[in-house]
């Protein structure tokens, strides 16, 4: 085995070891890329902690997309990661011109409030969500966000969550999503 | 609310709808309904709501576990590996922050002759997208930033300067670098260059860090795209784009062609360059690579200069200064 193959090996074994949740290799990454994304970060106006942050958010993010399987080993995990972070970290900048343009037009344009409030009201929203899976199951917490997060296929949710079918899967889904609902709805955040 | 029907009734339809699995085409049907059926837009918040919180709390929890485990390491930096002997190169060429990326290539202009392109270029990115170092076999690992740019020049910056950006990208994203390229300076914007150096201790022959290239099953062989016209720069032949399914026994240059691959990662364009040390053309750890026109490379080493012209995929993400 050459050495390109090996290192498409190790990648790809990496990748698994993510893709079964191994949080210690999450570590890894973290370690091997705070470097550069620090770099990254505060060679473009931001500070050590915005760094960490963003590489924190960085790894979230790959592990996302990992699980979800949108990522190949086709490139190097480093390479995947720091264009995540790079992503969301001139986001965030674009962001803070945003604001900073805002509170400059609240001084001559009052009615910039409304999407504001919009914002205000959504985040609000998915607090509000976060609090009601903490009273679901651990099992229907797991599901929904092995549907929604994972973005799994109900294919391999029935197989991960050892369902008969998909079918089984399907109706456990959407009797978690009721129940989600049912809470949601109490909160009044759903109509 | 009357009994018509309406697609947000379709539960499944309605999930995919907000987790973007559906087609274009089909969403632009949806989208299409959803302007004119209040209840709709309604529903298609309220799911889109319901994934959101789910979402934001799944990764609430894993940034908790992994604040959890790297509590203490936010400041340790792991020390570079030590080296020994062959190298591999890959220049990691960004020019992805720039829409055209996304869709169906402009026809692009001819390259520009290469003899034109002697100068020095004269300005590095920002920064310098990462690389892992855990690599066992790789025992020295050198990045160096920059276009024009070796090992043991010094580095200077460019300007950042607007671009536009891919989907997912921001459009005022500031990276770029202007290179100045004959007499006439272009702009590759969202440039990105990135030299790794991957020494490996027992081996001579190069490869590794090619990370696609082996993949790669649809890239167009090129031969002496560009010539060059300096006598006095070595005339190596060919520069030749490696298929996918050739394997690393194909990597070394016997008969003066050097191998590469080109490849799209993301956002980034991928050129990754196999060469032995001790080759006839120069130390690959020295290798640069300046733009010579909206679709052509130079790579130059100590003892030749190749010309490449990038595969019309990869036309047109490179873009003169105004």
């Amino acid at each position: 085995m050459d050495i390109q193959e090996q290192s498409q090996e190790r990648n790809e074994a990496f990748l698994n070891r993510v893709r079964n949740g191994e949080m210690a290799a999450l570590v890894e990454l973290y370690s091997s890329s705070q470097k550069t994304i620090r770099a990254l970060v505060t060679r473009n106006s931001g500070s050590a902690d915005e760094a960490e942050d963003i590489l924190q958010d960085s790894l979230v993010i790959f592990w996302q997309r990992v699980r979800a399987d949108h990522f190949e080993a086709r490139a190097h995990p480093g390479t995947f990661l720091y264009a995540i972070a790079r992503n969301l970290w001139f986001r965030q900048l674009s962001r803070k011109k945003r604001e900073r343009a805002l509170n400059a037009a609240d001084f001559q344009k009052e009615d910039t409030s409304i999407p504001l409030l919009d914002e205000i009201s959504k985040k609000e929203d998915a607090e509000l969500v976060q609090q009601a899976l903490t009273r679901l199951s651990d099992q229907c917490r797991s599901l929904l966000t092995a549907f929604y997060w994972e973005e799994l296929t109900m294919e391999e949710i029935a197989v991960r969550f050892k369902f008969a079918n998909a079918q089984t899967a399907k109706s456990k889904k959407y009797q978690c999503k009721k129940l989600l609902k049912e809470i949601l709805t109490k909160q009044r955040v759903l109509p | 609310m009357t009994n018509e029907k309406h697609w947000t009734d379709d539960e499944e339809v309605l999930e995919d709808y907000v987790l973007s699995r559906i087609e274009d085409s089909v969403r632009a049907r949806l989208d299409a309904h959803l302007k004119s059926c209040a209840q709709c837009r309604e529903r298609v918040e309220s799911e889109a709501g319901l994934a959101a919180g789910i979402r934001q709390f799944e990764a609430s929890r894993i940034k908790g576990q992994l604040q959890a485990l790297t509590n203490g390491r936010r400041r340790s930096v792991p020390l570079p590996h030590i080296l020994s002997m062959a190298a591999a190169i890959v220049l990691i060429v960004g020019i992805g922050f720039y829409n055209r990326w996304f869709m169906n290539a402009v026809p692009q202009p001819a390259p520009l002759e290469i003899a034109e392109q002697q100068k020095e270029v004269s300005s590095t990115p920002k920064d310098t997208p990462p690389t892992r170092d855990d690599d066992k076999s790789v025992k020295k690992h050198e990045e160096v930033n920059g276009l024009g740019e070796s090992t043991s020049t010094s580095k200077s910056r460019s300007n950042s300067q607007p671009s536009t950006a891919p989907e997912g990208f921001l459009a005022d994203e500031k990276e770029s670098l202007t290179a100045a390229v004959g007499s006439e300076p272009y702009e590759l914007t969202g440039f990105l260059l990135r030299k790794e150096v991957h020494i490996s201790g027992e081996s001579e022959s190069i490869s590794g860090a090619a990370e696609k290239s082996a993949r790669q099953e649809d890239i167009v062989v090129h031969q002496n795209q560009a010539a060059l016209k300096d006598s006095e720069v070595r005339k190596t032949g060919n520069l030749v784009i490696l298929r996918g399914e050739e394997k690393a026994d194909r990597v070394a240059e016997p008969d003066g062609q050097v191998r590469c691959s080109i490849e799209r990662v993301d956002s980034l364009f991928y050129l990754t360059i196999f060469m032995t040390q001790g080759n006839s053309l120069g130390d690959p750890r020295l290798v640069r690579a300046r733009l010579a026109g909206p679709d052509s490379l130079v790579l130059v080493l100590d003892k030749a200069q190749l010309g490449l012209r990038l595969p019309s995929e990869f036309r047109g993400q490179i873009v003169p200064a105004e």
